[in-house]
């Protein structure tokens, strides 16, 4: 603790954390089946990383679960969404990286993985350099690449990566990891996808945008996946009881493109604040807790091949996976608006805008490019521009349905 | 809208008076440097021919041309293919200006200017390529790579992060191998073993001169402006190879002659400057030209568009056909000193190696805006060069030339201080 303490200024990191905890917990229902997730939420954040515990770390959410779920007990998952601890790697990368790089960056150079196994999926430019820096300075590192091109050649490529990283992670635990012990694991995750589906389906209408993205968040936090699954499955039944019939009233709004992160839930916020409804976030960490295509007849052995298969992350030179994945969600359900979030440095999704305004276009869904890093300064800013694209879907809606349908 | 009415008629002539201006008075800077050895006038001429007059490459008729959008693919591979590789790696702003467009923003100019020329149609040397090979080597690459198939036929060529393992090199054979129906299938041209021994013996052979060229470089006081030695490196993306290779030969005659008669166009006691990188390339050789201007020689680089372009030949030591595709991929990935690699530690040691080599005082490490690998290693080369007590600084530049008059600022003192820190020592 005092460790940390010496080389981070954990003071100005708790209170980040805290002020979003208490607004996030002040927006949700009064339910006691939520309070499993803000526990494991804060664990995760300001207990566990004080432990300096952690036997795998893993960076983003690109690595197989079952590679890491294996160890008997959930690894520590460096997402990145703080903007304290981005600062804490500041004079480490250079100014034009991607805030989510540096906040992981910062969280590990805090030093509470200097005994552990550092998992990172090569997806980017600054993850491979992420990763020589964090090699340069002693840790333990292994890296995980991505194919940029999804064929038959790429999937033995990739199926390759994911036995070298079998056999990291074994070596690291002392451990084998035989098949059985993966299918078991296999089987676990996507016990845990159908519940976290079954929650998103029900918690639509009884819960706001942003509290059901911070319980989904919370599945990188939990050191007891049974647990956390079985407090979902609560958590669901109680909100089936109390579900309410569909509210018409706000336009719905799909959030794409960079991943937001806990405690960063600027973007998410703002949304809501504008009067727009938070439909879904719909980025490749959410959209991989949520299953896949095709993901109920999916094979046992077969579901490495198909984590590559359907990863939705922007790692590949045609992101079609993602955009299939819009384009039947579009089918589904029924959208108002889109909001594409592109974090400062995370110039894979600025490129695959393009293809979704396009879509977007033939389908008549306003688009609205949202760019941010993890500071505040711009925040009133995209306040007035949220409130300006509110307005305009607003008129849409009121133009369709009549005034009553509109919230005002 | 459609692809035609993007750009009209009146867009293209602006684009074209303005983007041959900027080449010309670029030529016309880099010739009026010193006095250039008249054996350089060929490379400078395809330049010419390629940005300002807008002609075509020269090359045999029924010879296709392939781009390509980096030094990772093997020339000799294209060779044997009866085709024509040309890096179409750019550094027209005019190109930039147009890319911008369609690009986002924060993407690297290089980038926007070669998707600028895909739109534009204006530059046959884009526009007669039959195909594009993308490495997938930085984000920008990788995803420029899925849209540039908008305008031209574009094949991506994965290129593993690590170079290590023999596995890895492994993945960049299988591409290879990928690589070799796809090109047949454009020239109609079968992979022989034959052919590729020769393409390899082609390249083999420019190689060789340019290894010859870079001992002339090495001179201290310099035979030949290091601005005009990086124009004919980059000559060598337009030329054939036989052709570059012929006129190469004839301009290390020409330098060697130069030594012997003691003809330099630099004094003892210039400050020796070397760059590295991001790729400087051709007409975007503002930094170089602002070194020179200001008293310095460039005497070395370390940039993809010019020494590390020809510096490590293949080696075959297995004549098969296998043999020599496995030579390809080791020779391609293994020395290659480009940042995309996760370990690019042998960068360090190469630029090492060469400010020994080439006595360099100074290092001016040059970055597009927008290429974040490049920036991510200088830290680590400014602890290097530290440690061996040389001066770097670093220079962030775009393709446009509103920065010139800040960056002559800081060269200038940078040079200045070199300069100075030669006399201290002296004294």
């Amino acid at each position: 603790m005092k460790d940390i303490e010496n080389r981070v200024n954990l003071s100005a990191y708790k209170k980040e954390m805290k002020e979003v905890l208490q607004r996030i917990v002040k927006a949700m229902p009064a339910y006691k089946e939520l309070l499993f997730f803000v526990k494991c939420v804060v664990n995760h954040y300001l207990t566990d990383l004080e432990k300096n515990k952690a036997d795998i770390v893993v960076i983003g959410s690109n690595i197989p679960e079952e590679l890491v779920l294996v160890s008997g007990k959930m690894p520590y998952w460096i997402l990145g969404g703080s903007r304290v601890s981005s600062m804490w790697a500041d004079d480490i990368v250079p100014r034009d990286t991607d805030p989510v790089s540096r906040s992981g960056l910062g969280y590990i150079l805090s030093g509470f993985a200097e005994k552990s196994l550092i998992l990172i999926p090569l997806v980017s430019d600054s993850t491979r350099k992420l990763a020589y820096i964090l090699k340069s300075r002693g840790l333990k590192v292994h890296t995980f690449h991505f194919p940029p091109v999804k064929d038959a050649e790429s999937l033995l490529e990739w199926r390759r990566q994911y036995e070298l990283c079998r056999d990291a992670v074994a070596l690291h635990l002392k451990r084998p990891l035989t098949k059985r012990v993966l299918q078991k694991s296999q089987e676990q995750i996507l016990m845990v996808k159908r519940q976290i589906q079954d929650f998103m389906e029900i918690s639509q209408s009884t819960m706001s945008g942003s509290s059901r993205m911070f319980i989904l968040g919370s599945y990188y936090c939990t050191d007891n996946l049974s647990e956390w699954s079985f407090q979902l499955e609560c958590l669901t039944a109680r909100l089936r009881k109390e579900q309410k019939h569909q509210n018409n009233e706000k336009s719905k709004v799909l959030l794409l493109g960079s991943p937001v992160y806990f405690p960063n839930y600027k973007v998410p916020f703002l949304i809501e604040e504008a009067g727009l409804e938070l439909f879904l976030q719909a980025d490749y960490t959410t959209l991989s807790m949520q299953g896949c295509i095709g993901f109920e007849s999916m094979q046992k052995e077969l579901a490495p091949n198909t984590f590559y298969g359907h990863d939705t992350s922007p790692a590949y030179v045609k992101n079609n996976s993602l955009y299939e994945r819009i384009l039947k969600l579009l089918t589904e359900k029924e959208i108002d608006g889109v909001v594409y979030h592109v974090l400062k440095g995370q110039i894979e999704y600025d490129f695959e805008l393009g293809r979704f305004e396009e879509l977007f276009e033939k389908l008549d869904i306003p688009v609205f490019r949202l760019e941010t890093d993890y500071n505040y300064q711009d925040i009133e800013q995209l306040r007035i521009r949220l409130e300006a694209f509110s307005e305009i879907l607003n008129q849409r809606r009121y133009r369709r349905f009549g005034k009553e349908t509109v919230a005002m | 809208m459609s692809e035609s009415s993007e750009i009209n008629g009146r867009q293209r002539e602006l684009f074209i008076r303005k983007s041959t201006r900027v080449a010309a008075s670029y030529l016309k800077r880099a010739k009026a440097l010193s006095e250039m050895p008249d054996a350089a006038k060929p490379f400078f001429d395809v330049l010419e021919n390629t940005y300002v007059k807008l002609a075509d490459i020269q090359k045999p008729e029924d010879m296709k041309s392939i781009g390509t959008l980096c030094v990772m693919v093997p020339a000799e591979l294209v060779y044997a293919a009866g085709a024509m590789p040309v890096r179409l790696c750019s550094g027209s702003y005019t190109a930039y200006s147009i890319g911008d467009d369609y690009i986002p923003r924060d993407a690297c100019p290089l980038v926007k200017a070669v998707m600028g020329f895909g739109k534009i149609k204006a530059l046959p040397a884009f526009d007669n390529c039959s195909l594009l090979v993308a490495p997938v080597t930085c984000d920008c690459k990788k995803k420029l790579a899925g849209v540039i198939d908008s305008v031209k036929d574009t094949i991506p060529l994965h290129i593993p992060p690590l170079k290590k393992d023999d596995a890895d090199t492994e993945v960049f054979l299988k591409e290879l191998y990928r690589l070799i129906p796809l090109l047949e299938k454009e020239t109609g041209k079968q992979v022989t073993a034959k052919s590729l021994a020769e393409g390899i013996n082609m390249v083999g052979n420019a190689q060789y001169e340019m290894s010859e060229f870079l001992k002339y470089r090495r001179h201290d006081p310099a035979l030949m402006s290091g601005t005009q030695v990086m124009s004919v490196m980059n000559a060598y993306s337009y030329m054939p190879v036989n052709m570059w290779a012929k006129q190469m030969h004839r301009l290390n005659e020409e330098l060697k002659l130069r030594l012997g008669q003691g003809h330099f166009v630099s004094r003892k006691n210039q400050p020796r400057i070397l760059v590295t990188g991001s790729p400087i390339a051709f007409p975007n050789i503002k930094v170089p030209l602002l070194i020179e201007e200001m008293g310095g020689v460039l005497a070395a680089d370390e940039t993809c568009m010019g020494e590390r372009g020809l510096y490590d030949p293949v080696s075959v030591i297995d004549a098969s056909f296998d043999g020599m595709m496995r030579s390809l991929a080791s020779r391609y990935t293994k020395p290659c000193t480009c940042p995309v690699f996760v370990d690019n530690s042998q960068r360090i040691y190469r630029i090492k190696q060469m400010i020994k080599d080439n006595k360099i005082q100074g290092v001016i490490y040059h970055v597009l805006r927008g290429c974040l690998v490049y920036d991510y290693e200088y830290q680590l080369m400014e602890d290097a060069m530290g440690k061996m007590d040389i001066p770097i600084i670093r220079v962030e530049s775009d393709y446009n030339e509103e920065d010139v008059e800040q960056l002559r600022i800081r060269i200038e003192a940078f040079i200045e201080l070199i300069k100075l820190k030669e006399l201290k020592k002296e004294a």
